[in-house]
């Protein structure tokens, strides 16, 4: 391990150069208007071509050069370029305010700068998304959603009708690592999916790295989907909301002191129990459904060299039916984070992160109950630095270390409830990681970025470690004490990308990835339940291995108006886990019995055609893949497709500004229907008709496509007002702007099937194939606001 | 004592549909089906109970064949337990594809191997049998109107109550005929969370009003029964949130179906 660490130090110190003396230009970029910092914006040196800097991910830059005159370039999708000469003879600190693009005059095109950082960057496999700029697209019931936007781009599939589950490059539901301000998020979705649990109007960025992430990254086998909230106006005090068909929203943005610090409080609650309380049912009448979510963020600047965050979300949904049974489930999180500038050129970031998922059922009430609870809970520490070495160099290193609680069945029990329930042993487990990666540049036209991601995980006790035989029989129990080591796995990821440009439009990049998942989503359906358990390894489960390589070819057009990516990949995963047939996965003490052990693969070929700029801007994305499991257990040990294989997968996304005020929007997409098994014949056993099998999911449901429209419609943004001086009407903009959204979701009413059950018709005796279809046609409409 | 309700995820069907109840639809669709060979079924039950015990052998059918299922007769049936006796079980004339025997009388502790000849097949197979449960009580609880009803109704909810054998790792199920009729849901359980402690539950998805006359089974088993019945329920309740449908684990050596010998204990409630 330390030999390759200090082999990995030796080659980026090597190339430190030596001769003229070096000065260090470092600085803070945020949004002139709310004070926000800006992600991944740029920073060019006019005189040394190929030589910059990008912001981190609070915004930081750091940059040396000789010393000299230069003219420098800022620039940052969505804000205006700006050009600035700046004498560098020793080292300087430049913090620069931003202003968003077109702020007073609507629409507008870019100035004339290259925006060509998708052919440019060494980074491959990774979708950005601006969460401003996702804010037309239409979306079931007018809940804008961050996660169902990112299906629309290639490699990613939803999981089904209206969720926001997605699979990444064949990967499963719990393959992707969803960290919101660094936190897990251990079960991203509402009301079975239909809603993720992330309220856009809270959220500032959006990356999702779909193979090759960098060292910094690990724990999931498929992808990393890193969201990060808004850190607060730290401008001035800014409300904004919305009133939706089932919820309504509303945040509040202030300065704590202004310039120093902020905070922002974003809330959400559906409404869909209050209509039932119109109803004659009593049934709907006692019914309680809804869920809500509440995200709070702070951040303050201690000084010049140093800035605290704290953020946390918490998010419920409950379902119950009078007082007699109740289900609750829901995420809590927290990070507390100090930025520390060690010097112009390292910066270092600790956080302090908790996350918590549970769910609760419960029946009865007061003494006659009877609760069911099942829980996982994380306390990580982590260090990231980075180190900005030379105009060539940014290192990145750090660590962390994370405490995993899980509680898989926790049982209380009324007093007037006389039998005995015992609850399942919890089980506990260490996961730390140390990393280190190196973004460089060689002779303007490479681009690399190699890491290596060491982890390691520790199942600890107190608890009885069961062992099983190969049919999943219990053959012996272990009593372990408290912190002893029950079973110790650890892995070593290389990460690899890089970009070599062929001209100022086009480039090829090729990536590597190795990738460990020590927890696992113990789930027997087909769909993602608020009762699915979070498995750790243990000396029953190994940890999950995947390597992915990918290769692309990036390409712009127009002055990068158009871009294009094709990306090709092939995924080799080890130690995937299935079930056995019929497992019981809820209370069962002795899960890890009903779990079976194989390999995966899944290759395709990505492409994305996506205009940037202009009145019309969309994309248009195709995916042809395959992705097929293996296990000596299921179908006879022969391969076959997995539920999320789908051959075809396509999807079109354009949006239309027609004036100032009035946008249309509209996606469409198309996609293979599921790998799915159906029975092959059918016979009669203790007086039920039960179906026969041959074959895992060998048959597919029908093709999948359908077409969503949005329209929105901007209240006027300026009022005329004669200006006092010279009395000519001059344009002002109004304080207060609010707007109206339209749409339509399955606008052409396609009844695309959710389930296909074969069961006899009670009235003609007849079997029949019966499709379930949800959402035929579902407009709806919402009311935005913001002062 | 874990219990492994039918309808496992009937609350979460419950949330889905408030929620769709206005939007979803459903329709026939056409879905071509290649058609599996046919199996031999073959349900095989042993009871402590003179007369009670059968084997029932028919045949697999196409998915959509309802025309009913093939009977088959002309088969030889034995039972032999450990001891070496053979029990013949003939086909009852009345009823072709049924087998009885005139003396079969499960006893506890002991196993028995089955043996089928037909079609020039032979199937075989083997289940032990434990000692005889005894229920020890019924009680319950009002509920209200309970799923759907209104607060101010009756209805209640059902609990067994039976002392597991801590010499022995038991696999029980439960069945309920209220007022003579047969309910579809059967309850299976083991004793891996409650080894030789007082089991008790409810009888979750079976409605039971006031008045109502219930007889309750308690069937004691091997743990091959017991995980041919636990993935039977799944293959029985597929659906948008089940597992990936399959083949219930059998322990006939070829053919489908399942031989368990059961102990048997009842009782009935009348409730107020």
């Amino acid at each position: 391990m330390f030999r390759l660490f200090s082999f990995t130090f030796l080659l980026v110190f090597a190339s430190l150069s030596f001769g003229q003396e070096k000065v260090t230009l470092s600085g803070h970029l945020t949004d002139a208007d709310s004070g926000e910092d800006l992600l991944g914006a740029r920073i060019a040196v006019n005189e040394l071509p190929g030589v910059g800097a990008i912001t981190n991910d609070y915004g930081f830059y750091s940059l040396t050069v000789p010393k000299g005159t230069y003219s420098i370039t800022f620039k940052s999708i969505s804000f205006e370029t700006k050009t600035v000469t700046i004498e560098l003879q020793a080292d300087l600190v430049y913090d620069l305010e931003m202003a968003p693009e077109g702020r007073m005059i609507g629409v507008v095109d870019v100035t004339g700068e290259k925006m060509d950082e998708n052919v440019t960057s060494a980074e491959m496999g990774v979708d950005k998304i601006n969460v401003k700029d996702v804010d037309n697209i239409p979306v079931l019931f007018g809940e804008k959603d961050i996660m169902k936007t990112m299906q629309l781009l290639p490699g990613v599939k939803s999981a089904g009708e209206g969720n926001s589950g997605f699979y990444v490059r064949g990967g499963s539901a719990d393959q992707n690592l969803i960290l919101l301000d660094e936190a897990p998020v251990y079960n991203a979705s509402h009301l079975l999916g239909f809603f993720s649990v992330f309220n856009s109007d809270a959220l500032k960025d959006v990356k999702l790295y779909k193979g090759g992430a960098p060292a910094e990254y690990g724990g999931r086998l498929s992808s990393v989907m890193d969201i990060k909230m808004k850190d607060g106006n730290a401008k001035q005090l800014s409300v904004s909301g919305g009133l939706g068909l089932i919820s309504s929203k509303l945040t509040i943005e202030a300065p704590i002191v202004k310039d120093k610090g902020s905070f922002i409080v974003s809330g959400r609650r559906t409404y869909a129990d209050l209509f039932l309380g119109f109803s004659n049912n009593p049934a709907a009448e006692n019914s309680i459904l809804y869920f809500y979510d509440l995200n709070a963020k702070a951040n303050y600047r201690i000084g010049k060299n140093d800035r605290v965050f704290i953020s946390g979300y918490f998010g419920r949904d409950k379902f119950g039916f009078s007082d007699q049974f109740g289900f609750d489930w829901g995420n809590a999180t927290g990070t507390v984070r100090w930025n520390h500038l060690y010097s112009d050129r390292l910066f270092g970031n600790t956080s302090l992160i908790f996350s918590n998922y549970n769910y609760k059922i419960k029946f009865g009430s007061g003494d006659e109950s009877f609760q069911i609870g099942s829980e996982i809970q994380d306390i990580n520490f982590k260090e990231d630095f980075n180190f900005y070495i030379n105009s060539n160099n940014t290192l990145n290193f750090g660590g962390n270390f994370i405490h995993h609680t899980f509680r898989p069945g926790e049982i209380e029990t009324g007093s007037d409830i006389d039998f005995v329930l015992n609850d399942i042993d919890e089980r506990r487990s260490l996961e730390s990681a140390l990393y280190i990666s190196n973004e460089q540049s060689i002779k303007k036209r490479w681009k690399i970025i190699y890491g290596l991601r060491y982890s390691n995980f520790v199942q600890i006790g107190p608890g009885n470690i069961f062992s099983f035989n190969e049919n999943g029989d219990i053959t012996g129990s272990t009593s372990y004490g408290k912190w002893e080591k029950v079973q110790a796995y650890n892995g070593l990821a290389p990460r690899l990308s890089a970009s070599y440009i062929l001209n100022e439009k086009s480039s090829i990049k090729g990536s590597f990835a190795r990738t460990y998942q020590y927890i696992h989503l113990v789930s027997n359906s087909t769909s993602s339940l608020p009762t699915d358990v979070w498995m750790p390894s243990s000396s029953n489960i190994k940890p999950q291995i995947a390597d992915q390589i990918a290769v692309g070819y990036f390409r712009n057009f127009f002055d990068n108006m158009l871009e294009f990516s094709a990306e090709a990949y092939y995924k080799d995963m080890q130690n995937v886990i299935d079930y056995r047939d019929g497992a019981e996965v809820t209370l069962n003490p002795a899960v890890e019995g009903e779990l079976l052990y194989g390999i995966g693969r899944a290759y395709g070929l990505e492409l994305l055609l996506k205009k940037r700029r202009g009145k019309f801007t969309g994309w248009i994305s195709y995916t042809l893949s395959r992705t097929e499991r293996q296990f000596d257990e299921i179908n006879d040990g022969a391969w076959y497709a997995a539920r999320q294989d789908r051959t075809h997968d396509f999807s079109i996304v354009a949006m239309y500004n027609f004036t100032e005020r009035i946008s249309l929007s509209g996606t469409w997409v198309y996609y293979t229907g599921n790998a799915v098994t159906f029975p092959s014949g059918k016979y009669e056993i203790f007086g039920q008709t039960v179906d026969l099998y041959s074959e895992r999911n060998g048959y597919r449901m029908p093709d999948y496509h359908r077409l969503d429209l949005g329209l929105t419609l901007l209240n006027k943004k300026f009022k005329m007002v004669a200006d006092p001086i010279t009395g000519e009407e001059m344009k002002v903009a109004k304080k207060f702007e609010s707007s109206w959204n339209f749409s339509v979701y399955n606008a052409y009413g396609r009844e695309n099937a959710f389930s296909i059950d074969f069961r006899t018709n009670e009235t003609t005796g007849v079997t029949e194939a019966v499709q379930l279809s949800l959402f035929k046609i579902v407009p709806s409409v919402s009311y935005n606001f913001k002062f | 004592m874990k219990m492994n309700k039918i309808k496992s995820h009937f609350f979460l069907l419950m949330v889905l549909f408030s929620l769709t109840g206005f939007y979803s639809c459903e329709k026939v669709i056409d879905v071509p089906l290649n058609d599996a060979d046919r199996e031999i079924v073959v349900e095989a039950i042993g009871r402590n109970f003179l007369g009670e015990s059968y084997i029932l052998l028919s045949r697999s059918g196409s998915v959509y064949n309802d025309g009913g299922f093939e009977r088959l007769s002309g088969a030889v049936v034995t039972v032999t337990d450990d001891d070496g006796n053979v029990f013949a079980f003939v086909e009852d004339i009345t009823d072709p594809g049924r087998y009885l025997s005139v003396d079969f009388v499960a006893q506890p502790s002991t196993q028995y191997s089955l043996s089928v000849n037909i079609e020039a097949q032979s199937i075989t197979a083997s289940s032990s049998s434990l000692s005889e449960p005894v229920i020890d009580s019924l009680t319950y609880i009002n509920t209200g109107g309970g799923f759907g009803g209104s607060p101010t109704d009756t209805s209640y909810l059902l609990f067994y109550n039976f002392v597991d054998n801590a010499d022995e790792v038991n696999f029980y199920q439960v069945s309920a005929w209220v007022n003579g009729v047969k309910d579809d849901n059967f309850y299976i359980g083991n004793d891996v969370l409650g080894n030789g402690q007082l089991a008790s539950a409810p009888l979750f998805a079976t409605e039971i009003g006031p008045k109502d006359t219930v007889f309750i089974e308690l069937r004691s088993m091997d743990e091959d029964a017991y995980t041919y019945l636990s993935t039977l329920s799944s293959n029985i309740n597929s659906g948008p949130f089940s597992a990936t449908p399959a083949n219930p684990v059998s322990n006939l050596s070829q053919g489908v179906g399942l031989f368990s010998i059961y102990m048997v204990d009842t009782m009935t409630i009348i409730l107020p």
